[in-house]
């Protein structure tokens, strides 16, 4: 599946939420070392044109997602593939930091709101121990319920009355009046 | 069917009775056969499927449920499970299972909702059409009446349903093609268990709805729509769900995943909608599980009574709206028809409805321009000025409206039609003062300076003032002229009895305007003072003998008037007028003559009225003796040669002698009624100088004008026409060697140096004969009535002299006439003037 099919009806999502969204699905679905390596190099050209995060934040967002799926991963890797993977913009990182980066997103919270979320969700499907993850997740989500109003997800009903209910009202509305006239000019008539 | 035929024949009967058709008596008995029988089988049927196991034991399930529950069964719900997988009623909140059968390998579940909704579903493990459809044939024998047909399907059955349904699922299309509303429910295990978890921790959106549409395209564009806003709801709660709800890894995997299997199903779901409404089935629909919210209560029905609604609605708007307008038009024609106070009463009654006011102004508009357009444009500014300007004082507004309408309404009527006039600011004023003077009253003098923009108020009330003393001085003087001699000059008998006692009282005459005169004196400026001058010496001179003398003069003018009956009577009178100096109007005409001209002018203004009745009935009784003895002679002669030169028809001699003959038509008609009136100067007609008011039409003198002038170029006679003219040749060329001149038997031989005299009859034809030195004889002759002229028309015309040309131009001859007449009928193209002048009647 493309990501055009999912982007179409989240048109008014923001685009790096989504690829967010999709790239974690797509590893879970099919966790092996090359499709985190692909979904990896898709993170990076997807976020690579956005203005909403800065350099450090996208380099987070960038570990946060190759550890994760490290995390994931059932295989052992090798030093080059590790390397591969955990190589970001030239630099070489050391896995094994994920929970290290959510806390950095932690800090400032309010500047790193979509860093958190996106490290919520990855928490949410680790395959760390729940004890590590859990008093992550209720922080994120406190420190998310203090900072932000949290999506509405209130469904609005797509059939539109409104023009309906427009045209009723105002054909109602002239033919009370024309009655209304008619009564007063036949009363001058008569 | 039975009963709707019934019905029909039925209805045919009463029809035919009523109309008397011999055909009732067929009818009525086969109705007496049919009705009873139709009764007894709708009656076993009816029985039949009340005693349906199936029917009692569902019957029996709701009826308890009812009775535990205290509530009603409000709707039921018919579900063919295609899915291949049970509904797991575990995922719908507040549905409890009530029955459950087997029936071959059929299974047949029955469940209640909380809110009273009876779900009865069917399903075959391997979906063995033939079964379900023994099944359903089972189920319609109960007569159960489900609300809703509801197509179960699994999720990777959507995009080849179109195909199932056009093939092995033959049956299922003839079931939803039997319902009147059919939603479809994707039944799939993971997906209920996510919409669940949805539903208890989250947000679970209403079920899609699919309102009716004949375009494919309108209905993917619906679904797409509602399609994106679930997967944005649910993309939206992913985080919160996955974290709240109490599930293991993998259920929150599948809770994660929900959006993303929503856009795969996406494609499946517009596709299957497609082809069940391509079917013909009315999907309304679509449900992810049982206990999804269904629109149809809510939305779907308050759309669909709207939308109903809305045809009607339109209709009767549009229509009542048409009968408004056609009614105000009534009343616009109405109000066309009425005038003055009618018309305003009737706008005022209109204006005091809200309703009619656009056209009460309308009408209101119409009338105020209709009222200025009897004016002036320097005096319509002023009334615009007063009216228009809202500082304009009430009373002054109203005396406006009063003075426009020529005081025709009521005071209430025109408190209306001020009130309703338009403000306006920029009014240019371009009447002046002394104009406003003479229209504005005295009262309201200040009221209008303070509107006009006079640069000093005070300054413009005594200007005006002034004028308006002044013109009130001055009518009272014209009043008091007018009524100096206290006659009624239009009735001439009341005339002689004022007259006649005027003769006899000098002495009263002018008394009262005296003393009017005195009064008015300390207030006269000079010009005025003037003319109440002249209106004392024209008191003088009625006092005098010679006002006894005129007043006589008019008495007797009275009396000759006072028996004039016909126009004939005042022509007879005004001839005598004109030839007698005792005719009292050429005494009073000498009178006039001799007086100041102050007296001068008011004496003509006395018996001015009478002479112009006596000249006008004169003048109009000379007109019509023209018409009936002349016009028609006249226009006929000119109709022909030679006053047209187009005509074939020549002027008969007989018909000019009776018309321009010497004591003939128009010399009578001169004689009879012009010659009073007229003199001659320098051989001239001309009205005569007496200012008597009779005035000669200018066709009717020149009539007699050109009768002179032909009497004096021809000899008119009874019976021909005669001239004479000297001749004698000019000059002839080579080779021409003598030329002759005949008219009649009279026969001229033409000489160069000595004038022979012609005379034209013409009775006879005349000619001329050319000889030729080689003996040839050329001969140009006309033997018609009028043939002088038509012969010389050959010839070229040089004052009085006429050349011939050959046809080749190698000779010519040339001659001259000279008239024995004082006036030449052929060279001072007398014919064509006549025709001219005379034509225009």
């Amino acid at each position: 599946m493309d990501t055009i099919r999912l982007l179409l009806p989240l048109e008014n999502t923001q685009h790096i939420d989504v690829i967010q969204y999709y790239i974690t699905c797509a590893f879970m679905r099919n966790p092996s070392f090359d499709n985190l390596i692909k979904l990896s190099q898709l993170l990076d050209h997807e976020i690579s044109s956005t203005d909403q995060l800065s350099a450090e934040q996208l380099d987070c967002v960038r570990y946060l997602y190759r550890d994760w799926g490290y995390c994931h991963l059932g295989e052992k890797l090798t030093k080059s593939q590790e390397k591969k993977l955990f190589t970001i913009d030239g630099t070489a990182h050391a896995p094994g930091h994920f929970l290290a980066a959510i806390d950095f997103a932690k800090l400032n919270p309010k500047d790193n709101i979509s860093l958190m979320r996106f490290g919520l969700m990855l928490l949410t499907h680790s395959a760390l121990k729940d004890h590590l993850t859990l008093p992550k997740i209720q922080a994120i989500e406190q420190l998310l319920a203090n900072t932000e109003q949290m999506p509405n997800c209130t469904y609005h009903n797509p059939n539109s009355y409104k023009k309906v209910i427009t045209l009723v009202i105002y054909n109602s509305l002239v033919f009370s009046y024309s009655l209304w006239l008619l009564f007063h000019t036949n009363f001058i008539l008569s | 069917m039975i009963i709707l035929f019934i019905t029909g024949l039925t209805l045919i009967s009463i029809a035919c009775l009523l109309y008397g058709f011999s055909i009732t008596y067929i009818l009525n008995h086969i109705l007496i056969i049919l009705f009873p029988g139709a009764l007894i089988w709708v009656s076993i049927n009816k029985y039949t499927s009340y005693q349906h196991p199936l029917r009692k034991k569902i019957t029996k399930i709701l009826s308890a449920w009812e009775k535990d529950t205290g509530k009603s069964i409000s709707q039921l719900t018919f579900i063919l499970n295609l899915s291949e997988h049970h509904i797991d009623i575990s995922l719908s909140s507040n549905l409890e299972e009530h029955l459950s059968m087997k029936y071959g390998e059929c299974y047949l579940n029955g469940y209640i909702k909380d809110t009273g909704e009876f779900f009865l579903t069917i399903a075959h493990p391997t979906n063995q059409l033939l079964d379900i459809a023994a099944l359903w044939d089972e189920v319609c024998k109960t007569k159960i009446k489900f609300s809703t047909l509801c197509l179960c399907c699994a999720p990777n059955q959507l995009d080849s349903l179109g195909k199932k349904l056009e093939n092995e699922w033959r049956f299922v299309t003839k079931v939803l093609l039997e319902a009147k509303r059919v939603s479809l429910m994707i039944n799939h295990s993971i997906l209920a268990q996510s919409m669940y978890y949805l539903n208890e921790f989250g947000t679970l959106p209403p079920a899609l709805t699919v309102t009716p549409t004949n375009k494919i395209t309108q209905l993917y564009h619906q679904l797409n729509k509602q399609l994106d806003i679930f997967i944005e709801t649910l993309f939206s709660q992913r985080l919160e769900l996955c974290n709240v709800a109490p599930v293991n890894i993998e259920q929150k995997r599948q809770l994660l995943y929900l959006p993303l299997e929503i856009v795969n199903l996406k494609n499946g779901l517009m596709s299957a909608a497609g082809n069940i409404i391509s079917a013909g089935a009315p999907l309304q629909s679509i449900v992810f599980q049982l206990s999804q919210q269904s629109p149809k209560k809510q939305a779907f029905d308050y759309y669909t009574s709207l939308s109903r609604m809305t045809l009607p609605i339109t209709v009767l708007a549009i229509c009542s709206t048409l009968i408004y307008f056609s009614l105000e038009k009534r009343i616009a024609t109405q109000l066309q028809h009425l005038t003055g106070p009618e018309l305003v009463s009737y706008l005022q009654k209109i204006e005091g409805k809200n309703t009619n006011r656009p056209l009460a102004r309308k009408q209101i508009a119409a009338l105020q321009l209709s009222l200025m357009h009897q004016f002036p444009h320097d005096e319509v500014s002023l009334y615009r000025k007063l009216l228009s300007n809202k500082n304009t004082h009430l009373s002054l507004k109203i005396w406006t409206v009063h003075h426009i309408t020529n005081h025709t309404l009521t005071d209430n009527q025109a408190l209306f039609l001020t009130k309703h006039w338009p403000i306006e600011n920029t009014v240019n004023l371009t009447l002046p003062l002394s104009q406003i003077a003479q229209i504005i009253p005295s009262e309201q003098i200040q009221n209008t300076c303070q509107i006009i923009n006079y640069s000093d108020i005070n300054s413009c009330a005594n200007t005006l003032s002034k004028i308006h003393a002044y013109h009130k001085a001055e009518k009272q003087l014209t009043k008091i002229e007018k009524t100096l001699l206290p006659i009624y000059t239009i009735d001439s008998e009341y005339a002689i009895r004022q007259l006649s006692y005027l003769a006899n009282n000098a002495k009263l005459i002018g008394e009262d305007a005296l003393k009017t005169l005195s009064q008015l004196s300390r207030h006269l400026d000079t010009t005025l003072q003037n003319r109440a001058n002249g209106i004392k010496s024209t008191i003088d001179l009625l006092q005098s003998e010679n006002g006894q003398f005129i007043i006589s003069q008019l008495l007797k003018l009275h009396q000759l008037n006072n028996v004039v009956e016909s126009n004939k009577d005042a022509h007879l009178t005004m001839q005598l007028a004109y030839q007698s100096d005792d005719h009292p109007l050429q005494q009073l005409r000498l009178v006039t003559e001799s007086l100041s001209t102050h007296n001068k002018h008011w004496l003509e203004s006395i018996f001015a009225p009478v002479k112009e009745h006596l000249s006008t009935k004169a003048t109009a009784y000379i007109h019509e003796r023209w018409e009936e003895e002349i016009a028609n002679k006249l226009a006929h002669i000119l109709n022909q040669y030679p006053f047209n030169q187009d005509s074939s028809i020549q002027a008969p001699a007989s018909d000019l002698y009776q018309l321009f003959g010497n004591d003939q038509l128009i010399d009578t008609f001169f004689n009879q009624y012009i010659s009073a009136f007229v003199q001659e100067e320098d051989s001239l007609i001309v009205p005569k100088p007496l200012n008597l008011g009779v005035t000669i039409p200018k066709n009717m003198l020149l009539g007699l004008m050109y009768t002179k002038i032909l009497q004096c170029a021809i000899d008119i006679k009874d019976n021909h026409l005669h001239a004479a003219w000297a001749v004698n040749i000019v000059e002839k060329t080579h080779p021409v060697s003598s030329v002759k001149l005949y008219t009649g038997s009279q026969s001229v031989m033409l000489q160069q140096r000595e004038s022979q005299t012609v005379h034209w009859d013409s009775r006879q034809p005349i000619g001329i004969d050319i000889s030729l030195e080689s003996g040839e004889i050329i001969n140009v002759a006309k033997d018609t009535e009028w043939g002088i002229l038509a012969l010389l028309e050959s010839f070229t015309k040089e004052e009085n002299t006429y050349t011939y040309h050959d046809s080749n131009q190698r000779w010519h001859i040339k001659f001259k006439l000279a008239p024995r007449h004082p006036i030449n009928l052929l060279s001072d193209n007398i014919i064509a003037q006549i025709k001219e002048d005379l034509s225009t009647r």
